[in-house]
């Protein structure tokens, strides 16, 4: 098993544990993104109440199990060490097969990920995609070893830009239109209204 | 759950999933620009 934490050079990756709350305020993201429906991601990281004790839906789910989420550490940043989080969850595509019948494919769910827009230590524009090569997907292989999982899957926000990065830097697919509204009917959370399914063979 | 499989129908959409290609590490690392691992081994502790 991939023992944890996993580190990359100068780059950490470990679980989020209750020790990091204080460290979850420094964790921003762009103005941009935000406005573009993203401040859910945030919101799952981190809230602030007026007291300004900071609140973690990730830490929670972290301690419930439904959950992992991984904070990612430039281990030689002096500052705003914290560069990028993700989370991942165990998870099932259904396709249709004959008259109302289904089956389901088995993947692991890319729940969240995102970058500091605070950080701004070494590979601050490579850091989404050095997440991902270096820490993202080993855990994922990791789990496909114990249990099984033919993909790793996301819902996307509809936002064109997004939605070809994955496609054409991660190279994340996406499903025919017929089969995609299966998978929405059955598995897209309410959360992810509108996001498009999208997914990459491990 | 009780369902009745028709296998074809499994085989070709599987297959459609199946046939896109895997993740390649050496693939994305050079499309974004990041160092390719000399070492397959991995540095962990």
């Amino acid at each position: 098993m991939q023992p944890l934490p996993i580190i990359k050079n100068r780059f950490l990756c470990r679980e989020l544990v209750e020790d990091d709350l204080y460290h979850l305020s420094t964790f921003a993201m762009k103005k941009k993104h935000l406005n573009a429906r993203a401040g859910g991601v945030l919101e799952f990281l981190r809230t602030i109440d007026c007291k300004g004790t900071v609140i973690s839906q990730a830490l929670v789910e972290n301690l419930d199990k439904n959950s992992k989420t991984y904070i990612v550490i430039d281990q030689l940043a002096s500052k705003n060490d914290l560069c990028a989080y993700f989370t991942l969850k165990p998870g099932l595509v259904p396709f249709r097969t004959e008259g109302k019948s289904f089956n389901t494919i088995s993947g692991v769910e890319l729940v969240n990920f995102a970058v500091n827009a605070n950080y701004r230590g070494a590979m601050k524009k490579k850091i989404g995609a050095m997440t991902f090569s270096d820490f993202v997907i080993p855990l994922v292989k990791e789990v496909q070893t114990i249990v099984g999982a033919t993909f790793l899957y996301l819902y996307a926000l509809p936002i064109p830009k997004l939605i070809q990065t994955y496609k054409n830097k991660y190279f994340f697919q996406q499903l025919k239109r017929r089969q995609e509204n299966f998978v929405h009917s059955h598995v897209r959370p309410h959360y992810d209204d509108d996001c498009k399914f999208m997914y990459l063979c491990i | 759950m009780k369902t009745s499989f028709n296998k074809d129908e499994i085989i070709k959409v599987l297959h459609s999933m199946l046939a896109t290609p895997k993740y390649n590490d050496d693939l994305f690392r050079k499309k974004n620009g990041l160092e390719l691992h000399r070492n397959k081994k991995e540095t962990s502790k």
